[in-house]
């Protein structure tokens, strides 16, 4: 640190001089935001016609259902056996488990079960209980809702095995079991996401302008389909996907230190990565925002001595 | 690579162990590095009505000393 | 009462204009000279940052007119949306380098923490903006971002409050509530730059300390704004 550097900090007082001291010459401020707007303007306007932006259409559930059926039928048998992803999530949307700890505190626990919902009921039988002219259906789903809980998980898991032994989890490929209407259950609810009609059976349960997907986007997400297409545009947590956009599109680099945790350990290979990355990167940021309070850091700009190139008629 | 619909093609990415970034995000950082060194290289052009010495708008003014002092 | 007496007045107007054009010393809001030693292209950075947020804001003015989903089905919607991603890439480019441009200057200096302070905040916030801005693009990058999103808020017990798969909540967050608050850290930087000056190089020394003249005569340093401190008012006409 040069001698002058130093002298601007004597005794950890920041001795720096008024700007207002020193000598001025004349500067056309609003000349400079007006050429910065053309000059942006133009970069803008260029880049937009040239490049365009991407929009990869949202995934329907209608096309989910064309795409990957076995996907569908799998994941509607989860639903009934309380062993998919959101079944078994915890807060906010049921007491299914405590969900990630930040160490010793059970931060998602705490926060309480705020967006009920019973992922079985609310994402599967709900929507196939208005179905009409299908008494096959409604037979199937009373005697679901008469069966015992411990007969009816059984049925459901037990079906959710033999689909994943199945060739291609193939629900024609089954092997003969015991499991209850699921089967059933599960290719109905198939052909009612077909229909196209799923999405809004899940959006209005609760009012006839439905703008809260919180159900169908959980329904995706407990699928295996939603991630192969994400996977393909190198969206994927570990393909440090939280930078990427689909195609060949800039997305967002500035994320580059969240999502670099997530690809080395400890944090790839514990099941707390999201409380662990999202902590360490809260402790990071309020150092960022406190690095002028910060002794050392705050010196590094001295040390580093590229402030000489920018006042180079102004230093020694 | 850039069509009619942008640059919705097969994505390009470039992988080194356990990094990997894609094409595009690599120009927009190297845009960014490339914009920092000019700033600091780049001589910033000197205008016509520079001060000269002795210009009396460049005297300091040596104002009454503030109530709340030196600091 | 005059500008020119001491004495506290009686009447809140009279404080809250005293107050408010305290702030800024006179003719700095816009002043038409700077200090000599901002001669560098580095500085472009902070107003090229506004200039894209000024391209953000009114291409995002424009998607609102149109509705969220209009920017799917037309073709000048399209480009609009064009125009709002890149205005967002240049606005993080030129921030970004304006912040290591910053960062080397150590521009914190002479009371300026809060600037800098402020200037991290809008950066922060900023992605934040923009995160609310993918939710809202009702396609898949929408589904995927948000399905990924809620676990990371859900471990830290915020995920019910700020609900990334409820739709209706993020477009409003991104189009008025976010942008609002971010608008105001945006005008507290600037005027902070107003008030406070561009800083001076690392080590400077003022020109009436160089040239051995006693302290009294140094221009007084400005007072920081502290509530019941009088505030001097501006020394150049």
């Amino acid at each position: 640190m040069s001698a002058s550097a130093v002298a601007a900090r004597r005794g950890g007082r920041d001795t720096t001089p008024d700007s207002r001291a020193f000598a001025t010459r004349p500067y056309d401020l609003v000349k400079e935001l007006v050429v910065a707007l053309v000059v942006v303007g133009v970069l803008v306007a260029g880049l937009a016609a040239a490049l365009s932006s991407p929009d990869r259409p949202a995934l329907s559930l209608q096309s989910w259902s064309k795409a990957a059926p076995a996907d569908v039928v799998a994941t509607a048998t989860a639903e009934l056996a309380g062993t998919s992803t959101s079944a078994g999530y915890g807060p906010p949307y049921n007491s299914a488990s405590e969900g990630a700890k930040l160490g010793p505190l059970p931060l998602q626990r705490w926060a309480g079960v705020r967006i009920p919902v019973d992922s079985a009921q609310d994402l599967v039988l709900a929507p196939l209980s208005t179905v009409t002219g299908d008494p096959t259906l409604r037979d199937a789903l009373a005697a679901w809702s008469s069966a015992p809980e411990a007969t009816r998980l059984g049925w459901a898991t037990t079906y959710g095995e033999a689909l994943a032994a199945a060739p291609d989890g193939d629900p024609a490929k089954v092997a003969a079991g015991s499991y209850g209407p699921v089967p059933l259950l599960a290719e109905r609810f198939l052909r009612l996401a077909g229909t196209g009609g799923l999405e809004g059976l899940l959006v209005t349960q609760a009012s006839f302008y439905g703008t809260d997907a919180t159900k169908p986007l959980l329904l995706l997400a407990d699928g295996a389909y939603i991630e192969d297409r994400a996977r393909a545009d190198h969206l994927g947590g570990d393909q440090w996907g939280m930078m990427n956009e689909t195609g060949n599109y800039p997305g967002q680099p500035w994320m580059w230190l969240y999502t670099f945790w997530y690809q080395v350990p400890p944090f790839s290979t514990s099941g707390n990565a999201d409380a662990l990355v999202l902590a360490l990167m809260a402790l990071l940021t309020a150092v960022f925002v406190c690095v002028p309070f910060v002794p050392g850091l705050r010196s590094i700009p001295a040390r580093l001595g590229i402030y000489r190139l920018i006042w180079r008629e102004h230093v020694g | 690579m850039t069509t009619a619909s942008g640059l919705m093609g097969t994505p390009d990415y470039l992988t080194w162990g356990v990094l990997s970034i894609s094409v595009a995000n690599l120009v927009v950082v190297a845009v960014m590095i490339v914009l920092f060194l000019a700033a600091l290289l780049v001589p910033f052009p000197h205008g016509h009505d520079d001060p000269t010495p002795g210009d009396e708008r460049d005297a300091v003014t040596a104002g009454p000393a503030s109530g709340a002092g030196a600091r | 009462m005059s500008a020119g007496t001491t004495e506290p007045s009686g009447s809140w107007t009279v404080r809250l204009r005293e107050r408010i054009v305290g702030i800024v010393p006179s003719g700095e809001w816009l002043p038409d000279r700077q200090p000599v030693y901002v001669r560098s292209w580095i500085y472009v950075f902070g107003v090229a940052t506004l200039a894209a947020l000024a391209y953000v804001i009114a291409s995002g003015v424009i998607l609102v007119i149109g509705g969220s989903a209009w920017w799917h089905t037309n073709s000048l919607g399209h480009f609009v949306n064009s125009t709002h991603l890149w205005s967002v890439e240049l606005f993080f480019m030129f921030m970004v380098v304006h912040l290591w441009g910053m960062f080397v200057m150590a521009a914190w200096r002479g009371k300026r923490g809060l600037t800098w302070v402020t200037g991290a905040v809008a950066f922060l916030g900023s992605i934040g903006t923009a995160f609310t801005g993918y939710l809202s693009q009702s396609n898949f990058d929408s589904q995927w971002i948000s399905t990924q999103a809620k676990d990371g808020l859900n471990s830290m017990g915020i995920g019910a409050v700020f609900n990334v798969l409820n739709t209706g909540q993020m477009l409003l967050w991104h189009v008025m509530l976010l942008p609002l608050v971010l608008g105001v850290i945006v005008v507290v930087h600037v005027v902070l730059v107003r008030r406070h000056g561009v800083v001076p190089p690392i080590g400077a020394v003022a020109p009436a300390e160089q040239a051995g003249t006693p302290s009294l005569q140094v221009a007084p340093q400005r007072t920081p704004m502290v509530a019941d401190e009088p505030v001097s008012l501006g020394r150049r006409p």
